[in-house]
């Protein structure tokens, strides 16, 4: 009997063992790898495109991607204009990860022009092409005219204050073209390891208020937003921005209502603060890009949605080459005179 | 609509030309139980010209030049009745035959359904066969017996999902007793809901739709329930290893009204009742530190079942008026319950976690059946169809204190689903030996319930208001009324040529959109020999439909939408050309190549899914800007060889087949290939009878890999945060894959070897059969889902850190047994 009860026992095993079988489908030999190549630049500025290679999934480290001997080539309207510079700074104080080489251009990029980088490596050759969309004319961002604030204040078990208030923003969109914008509104904060904005990370004016220097904006413009732009959410700064197209008002004044909120423990303490806000008009390639990885972002590891693909406009690559344009400016609101914004 | 005039013309002219002569009409009946023969074939013994079938109410229609005559009575498994008759009249009779298991008679009536007739890409399924397949769990299932056919393929391993000539799982139009059904899946598709206790006939259509049919893009599969029998009591019940199910019919009034009730029910949540039970509770204490005690017992509970319950009533007005009832209701249900109660420093502290998911399908159908004249027919139907679906979640958390209660209760409730009301009418009409007219019309109420969720908070703190929440969200009901009428022609215009034509207009309205489908429709057949017979078809087809389904898996969950201004009804149109040979008269040879093109067709647009929030653009509020349109592709060859008569039977099926699709918004507008294209499908049957008790059947089954998309490549994103710089060029940088293009990777071919036999003895009160059967016999692992892993998690791995594809399995070689006994006749 007790023959066959281990018989049972091991048959069990091998069969349940048995249920899965591991496949070999990244050959290193027959693997091909891609160039990479990724800038993002803005209107009249310097031109930083990051080369790299892809890997096998599962193998992707500093070492791996790296490319060093690539030769970068910029033209501007078909034109050569020069072989862009290798960059490899080794470490940044104070950070732990050393800084990524790049390829830098001296020239400057402007806009009404489009220009092709050409990047040839790993006896490949990829080319991008990007231009720059037309600034945002007219911009205005105002508390709503509401004279008192909703400071719907209360704390939460972090001890963390919060403070919302609408803020009306206008937009003259162009007609005759296809806008694409991204709104970014920010404070300045005290230390955080990661910020938007690189100028102002450490150009803090309430150097004690540590809040999370981001405004979340409520589903306020559904009907833009369900169009094709992706939902502000999660954790990566860029779903913070706010993506949308002119689709539904396409050459009009468009106004909209963002309801900020800000959170700190010390907001308690402050009677005014300054918003900085800026307006994007992006390029159609790069609204697609954010579009995929915000999409991306939300649906990873979700086994009930086909995987998405991060956009690319990389011809014989991978990656984002794109540009954009800016208005930047700052508001400043004095809060109303409660338990919050009265200084106590 | 032009193609639709000239076909009225040739309509009208045709039947013009009809002469007078004598009609025999009535029924084929089975002479112990009564039930009514579909497929029959009624001929003329001396020539072979006059020759009919009966139609799907067992009713036929012959038109004869002469008044002495002998006509045979024709179908597979019965007795050939021959009967001599001297016409005065036109004549009505009620024709009884005799179940006869070895007979070689199948040839005639294989030749005509095959040979002679004019539809091509019909396949009839015969039940008995479909008894002695091998099978999972024990537990026989119509839908796995479709995907051996071919141009029927499988989905996801294990499950009941088909696929027809390249198209989608939404796209067949199932009929129970006429009667649309939205969801065939238990147990989460892997089985079908049909009884096979309680079906009499199975006919698929994968291309020369009859005009009589429409509203789906790929198939249609038409399930006849029995009748019920008219004459004696029968009864039987089968146990298997995961549900049992007992079935019982017989006369309410001898020769007058008949009953049938199958009944099914699963065991999984009883069986698996003492383990939980076992191992699902749990009871514990200790000291949380200052002098503070703990006590809890937690107890866990889950389960899942599905029953269904197939009722028929069917009475004989009189010998020309027959009444039918007939009703299918059937549910799932899993479950899953937490319960925590106990005390923490001498106050009571419980928990209460319940979650239910729940679907299913109701159908019901009166029907009367008429025969106005000698030769004309009319069945006149009121239909009900429902599918819902729900999911309940409970939660109640209580935690008293010093300060005194603290309770949280959440209650959240979502609910889906369709139904349709539905009244047709159809007639058949033999005005002459060369003509068979069908015409009809039916009207649909459809309503949908996209999404509808409710959800209720409740929160009690010491010294707190009461924070109360009651809230339903979520989208309205929508109504659309769908309209068709048909008429069709089986026009035989010489012995050799025979044509079948007709056309289909249907209106459907939604959101004050109209849309209008005028539909034409023909096949032909053409005689090479007598044997042999060259067939060609051409339909068009309309879907006002759309099935707003995840990419990997079927659940319940997935919904029905209808065609709206936005997301407007899918189209297709389909050809194909065939061969049909009867060789040695006894295996049947069909060979057809077909092309079906799709247009409109709906797919999630990237990223999108089923599972969006209800509230927060919720499917039922948006799911137009979720999905996206496009095109579909299909063509490919089959052959199928089968050998129904003998100890000896089976069929070898084999397809060859391309199925595409193309999105303007997904794969960068390039072409895809489906998620179910397979390359090459091949199904081996085979039956033997070693004697009247004893019977073995095995499967083989061969299946392409399925494509799926998977990562080609890994990549950094190699610059700031915000995307557009890096703070004092200190960039980070993730990784991110690439997977190039959709559909990109072939898993790995399926292939799977079933055995069965079936033992029988005749015992005192009736007859009993043991089936033992082995599924996936070798053991192969067939993948249902996969996984990446790395090379370290699995420890014979001599390279730890390459990445892997998993293939997971669920059925490992299966064995399996039932028990069936079936009462002696009273």
């Amino acid at each position: 009997m007790k023959k066959y009860i281990i018989l049972s026992a091991i048959s069990i095993v091998m069969l349940i063992a048995s249920c899965h079988k591991d496949i070999d489908i990244y050959n290193a030999d027959d693997f091909n790898a891609q160039i990479v190549v990724n800038s993002i630049t803005g209107v009249d500025s310097t031109i930083k495109v990051f080369v790299t290679k892809s890997v096998i999934p599962g193998q992707l480290s500093d070492s791996t991607i790296k490319i060093n001997n690539a030769i970068v080539k910029l033209y501007e309207d078909g034109i050569f204009k020069e072989n862009l510079t290798y960059v490899n700074l080794p470490f940044n104080l104070g950070y732990e990860n050393p800084s990524k080489p790049y390829f830098k251009s001296n020239y400057i990029a402007s806009q009404n022009h489009t220009y092709t980088i050409e990047v040839e490596a790993i006896e490949q050759k990829a080319t991008a092409e990007f231009s720059f969309p037309t600034r945002v004319s007219t911009v205005e961002l105002l508390p709503k005219e509401c004279t008192s604030f909703d400071t719907s204040e209360y704390m939460n078990s972090y001890c963390d204050y919060y403070l919302n208030f609408p803020l009306d923003i206008t937009i003259n969109d162009p007609e005759d073209e296809k806008n694409y914008y991204m709104i970014n509104v920010f404070v300045k904060r005290y230390d955080f390891a990661y910020d938007t904005i690189q100028e102002i990370l450490y150009d803090t004016i309430y150097s004690d208020i540590n809040v999370n220097g981001w405004l979340g904006f409520d589903n306020t413009i559904t009907d833009v937003q369900y169009v094709n732009a992706p939902i502000p959410s999660s954790d990566k700064p860029w779903d913070r921005s706010y993506i949308f197209n002119d689709e539904v008002f396409n050459g009009q004044e468009f106004s909209t209502t963002l309801n900020a909120n800000i959170s700190g423990e010390k907001l308690k303490d402050v009677n005014e603060i300054t918003l900085y806000y800026q307006v994007f008009t992006i390029s159609t390639e790069l609204f697609n890009y954010y579009v995929s990885i915000n999409k991306y972002n939300q649906t990873s590891g979700n086994p009930f949605v086909e995987p998405v693909n991060i956009f690319s406009n990389v011809e014989g690559g991978i990656g984002i080459v794109a540009g954009y344009n800016m208005h930047y400016d700052s508001l400043q609101i004095t809060l109303p005179d409660n338990e919050i914004g009265n200084g106590k | 609509m032009k193609k639709i005039s000239i076909l009225s013309i040739l309509l009208i002219f045709s039947i013009a030309t009809f002469s007078q002569n004598y009609t025999i009409s009535g029924y084929i009946e089975d002479v112990t139980s009564g039930e009514r023969i579909i497929g029959g074939v009624v001929l003329d013994a001396d020539n072979s010209k006059y020759v009919t079938t009966t139609n799907e109410f067992g009713f036929f229609s012959l038109k004869v030049p002469k008044n002495k005559i002998k006509i045979q009575v024709i179908y597979i498994g019965y007795q050939t009745k021959e009967l001599n008759l001297l016409l005065k009249n036109d004549t009505t009779l009620t024709i009884n035959i005799e179940f006869q298991n070895e007979i070689d008679e199948v040839v005639v009536t294989q030749s005509y359904k095959d040979v002679e007739s004019s539809q091509m890409s019909r396949i009839d399924i015969p039940i008995s066969k479909i008894k002695n397949l091998p099978v999972i769990f024990g537990e026989v299932d119509l839908f796995k017996t479709l995907q051996l056919m071919p141009g029927v393929q499988s989905g996801t391993e294990g499950t009941s999902g088909i696929y027809v000539r390249g198209g989608g799982p939404d796209q067949n139009l199932i009929l129970l007793d006429g009667v649309p059904v939205y969801n065939v899946s238990h147990m989460f598709g892997f089985f079908s809901v049909f009884n096979t206790a309680a079906i009499k006939n199975v006919t698929l259509f994968k291309g020369g739709f009859p005009a009589r049919y429409g509203g789906r893009l790929s198939s249609v599969i038409d399930v006849q329930m029995k009748d019920g029998n008219m004459k004696n009591i029968a009864s039987e019940v089968s146990i298997g290893l995961i549900a049992s199910k007992f079935t019982i019919e017989g006369p309410i009034k001898k020769d007058k009204t008949s009953f049938i009730i199958s009944a099914r029910r699963t065991y999984i949540d009883l069986i698996a009742m003492p383990f939980i039970k076992m191992f699902g509770n749990e009871e514990y204490s200790g000291d949380a530190g200052s002098g503070q005690q703990y006590s809890y017992k937690d107890s866990f509970g889950g389960g899942y079942y599905f029953y269904d319950l197939n009722a028929k009533i069917t009475h004989k007005l009189t010998d020309k008026d027959r009444l039918f009832f007939s009703f299918y209701g059937g549910k799932d249900k899993a479950y899953f319950k937490y319960k925590s109660e106990g005390e923490y420093g001498g106050y009571p502290n419980n928990e209460v976690n319940e979650f239910s998911l729940g679907w299913g399908n109701l159908i019901s159908a009166a029907r009367w059946n008429h025969s106005f004249k000698k030769n004309l027919f009319v069945n006149t139907t009121l239909t009900y169809s429902r599918f819902f679906f729900g999911v309940d979640f409970f939660q109640n958390y209580e935690d008293n204190n010093i300060d005194g209660k603290y309770m949280e209760e959440y209650n959240i409730n979502y609910s889906s689903g369709i139904d349709d009301l539905a009244a047709n009418v159809n007639f058949n009409w033999l005005p002459n030996v060369n003509h068979t007219i069908r015409f009809g019309a039916s009207a649909i109420y459809h309503t949908f319930r996209p999404g509808l969720a409710s959800f209720s908070i409740n929160i009690e703190e010491p010294n707190m208001p009461i924070n109360k929440t009651d809230t339903t969200f979520g989208s309205n009901q929508l109504y659309a009324p769908e309209f068709s009428i048909y008429a069709e022609d089986d026009f035989s215009i010489t012995k050799r040529i025979k044509i079948n034509y007709g056309a289909r207009i249907s209106l459907f309205n939604v959101r004050d959109t109209t849309f209008i489908s005028p539909e034409p429709r023909i096949s032909t057949r053409i005689l090479l020999s007598k044997n042999v017979s060259l067939k060609a078809s051409y339909a068009k087809m309309t879907q006002y439909l759309h099935f707003l389904s995840n990419n990997t898996v079927g659940l319940p969950i997935d919904l029905w939408m209808p065609a709206t201004n936005i997301i407007v009804p899918e189209k297709s149109w389909q050809s194909a050309i065939g061969l049909s040979w009867l060789l040695n008269n006894q295996y049947s040879i069909s060979v057809e190549g077909f092309y079906k093109k799709m247009d409109n067709i709906v797919e999630f647009k990237e990223g999108e899914s089923i599972f969006s929030i209800p509230g927060e653009g919720g499917m039922g509020e948006v799911w137009e800007q979720k999905v996206t349109q496009g095109t579909g592709e299909a063509y490919g060859a089959e052959i199928f060889i089968q050998k129904k008569s003998g100890d000896f039977s089976g069929w070898v099926s084999y397809t060859l087949g391309w199925s595409n699709r193309s999105f303007e918004n997904i794969n960068f507008g390039q072409p895809f290939p489906y998620k179910y294209d397979r390359r090459h499908d091949i199904s081996i049957v085979l039956m033997y009878n070693l004697n009247k008790n004893i019977n073995f059947g095995l499967t083989w089954v061969y299946g392409s890999g399925t494509p799926v998309t998977l990562q080609k490549d890994e990549y950094g994103r190699y610059f700031g945060y915000n995307g557009y710089s890096c703070y004092n060029d200190n960039c980070t940088y993730e990784g991110y894959p690439y997977y190039g293009k959709r559909n990109n990777y072939r898993l790995p071919a399926y292939h799977r070897l079933d055995f069965s036999v079936n033992i029988s003895k005749d015992k005192k009160r009736g007859r009993r059969t043991w089936s033992l059967g082995l599924y996936n016999a070798y053991n192969n692992i067939n993948p249902f889902y996969t996984k990446f892993v790395n090379g370290r998690e699995n420890f014979n791995n001599p390279e730890p850190n390459k990445t892997y594809l998993r293939l997971y399995s669920i059925f490992p070689v299966m064995p399996s047994f039932s028990y069936k006994f079936v009462w002696k006749k009273r």
